[in-house]
């Protein structure tokens, strides 16, 4: 891990109609940090990577993006924030149906490069070493899930974001499919992308830094220490996943 | 005289100019002038009119609508009618075009978020969804003007009205085929901008957290 926080979150409240979704979320993400959000169902994880990834406004607390509150600037410069910063692996790969995966893929890169062919090679490239080579033509609405996901990994990957906020990106993958996306993840990890991910699965939980619990829309240990001077590449031996009673494989 | 053209066109007789030759003895007689200036402007025809009256004391000058009364009220009448079908034809192009726009937005809700959420500009979702109404739009004016040409085509071989020899045929002219394409394509454009200002403006959040 490498640098100061990236994102930070603090005071989070969100609400739909007279129910609160999300009561005081705060977190702080450092650059090349891994994080695994658990939580039972409709505890407000999707919620708080909508909050985080500047998808939706918070009806209370603060968001900073490497020191940016994107909601203190205007509708442009944060769609050019998600654009360059943030990468989303949604729950639904949520891919263009009718679009081929390697346009799937180059979109986010066309739309900030402006070079259709470099975004292009840039999305080969990536499809190439997850796998997929031989599906880059085929559109996004015939893939299936498996492929679609490890498709959407691509694309939140394409421009190289600081942050990637990844919504359960392994739910709908077999055991390989899996190691290939968290493998991928850990490479960007590596390079010092700070990596969100929301999960119920404890063996996707094992290969993160930390764990970080949520329940209510609380997050009950906003401050776990991070493991700090690990590898997330090598799992020779179990992770402490704080205090939670889960181990890695 | 050859016979009364129209049902009530007491004033007024049409006889081609062999027939006045043959009953005046005199192959460039008339008894009036009447003047019609280009796209039927009538305004120009009664300037027209008057300054040849003006240099010409004897000759009687009209343009071609004041001619008679009877022929006035048609032609108002044919206006009237043409403007209230002419209306009646935009909203039915507006409707549909609204209805079609809207159901195609409703339907990408998704896939407009997703772009949203990729990092594009609300000007950009507009634009796309707007040049997709302009392209429907432009579908549209090619294929009626197709249509609208073979229609004038086949007018011009087999005339509306057809007597004697006082025939009418459809005029095609270059602002007659041009202006109702641009209408029809400027009010599928304000149809097509209602849809693609609302899917621009969706929240992705509320779209991207359903499960379908």
């Amino acid at each position: 891990m490498s640098g100061g926080p990236i994102l930070v979150a603090e005071g989070l409240v969100r609400r739909r109609g007279d129910k609160t979704v999300i009561a005081g979320a705060s977190l702080a993400l450092e650059a090349g940090e891994s994080v695994a959000l658990m939580g039972p169902s409709g505890c407000g994880k999707t919620t708080l990577l909508h909050l985080l990834g500047v998808l939706d406004r918070p009806a209370a607390g603060t968001v900073a993006i490497e020191g940016v509150n994107p909601w203190t600037i205007g509708r442009n410069a944060r769609a050019a924030l998600r654009l360059r910063r943030i990468g989303f692996v949604f729950q639904q790969s949520n891919l263009m149906p009718f679009l081929s995966a390697r346009d799937n893929v180059s979109l986010p890169a066309w739309r900030l490069g402006g070079n259709r062919r470099a975004a292009l090679a840039q999305a080969d490239q990536l499809l190439d070493r997850f796998g997929l080579g031989a599906r880059i033509t085929a559109p996004g609405g015939v893939l299936s899930l498996g492929e679609a996901q490890r498709v959407a990994t691509d694309r939140a990957l394409v421009n190289r974001p600081a942050i990637i906020l990844a919504d359960e990106p392994t739910g709908s993958l077999d055991s390989a499919a899996t190691e290939a996306v968290l493998d991928s993840f850990d490479e960007i990890v590596l390079q010092g992308t700070a990596l969100l991910v929301a999960t119920h699965d404890a063996r996707v939980a094992s290969r993160m830094h930390r764990i970080v619990r949520m329940e209510d829309g609380r997050l009950l240990l906003p401050g776990a220490p991070v493991v700090h001077g690990r590898d997330p590449l090598d799992r020779s031996s179990p992770i402490e996943l704080n205090g939670l009673g889960l181990h890695s494989d | 005289m050859r016979g009364l053209v129209g049902f009530a066109a007491l004033d007024s007789v049409f006889v081609d100019w062999g027939f006045l030759a043959s009953e005046t003895g005199d192959d460039r007689s008339a008894s009036a002038l009447l003047v019609w200036a280009r796209n039927g402007d009538v305004e120009l025809a009664r300037q027209i009119a008057s300054t040849i009256e003006r240099l010409f004391p004897d000759a009687t000058a009209l343009s071609w609508l004041d001619d008679s009364r009877y022929l006035r009220s048609i032609v108002g009448a044919v206006q009237a009618l043409e403007s209230i079908a002419g209306g009646m034809s935009l909203f039915g192009v507006i409707i549909p075009v609204l209805s079609l726009l809207y159901i195609d937005a409703l339907h990408r809700r998704r896939q407009v978020s997703l772009l949203s959420a990729i990092g594009f500009r609300e000007r950009e979702i507009f634009l796309i969804f707007f040049a997709k109404a302009l392209m429907v739009g432009m579908a549209g004016v090619l294929l009626g003007a197709g249509v609208g040409w073979g229609l004038l085509g086949y007018f011009n071989l087999h005339p509306i009205y057809n007597y004697e020899k006082f025939v009418i045929r459809p005029a095609i002219t270059v602002g007659n085929m041009l202006s109702p394409m641009l209408l029809v394509l400027a009010t599928t454009a304000l149809a097509g901008s209602l849809p693609a200002w609302q899917v621009a403006r969706v929240n992705p959040s509320d779209t991207l957290r359903r499960i379908e």
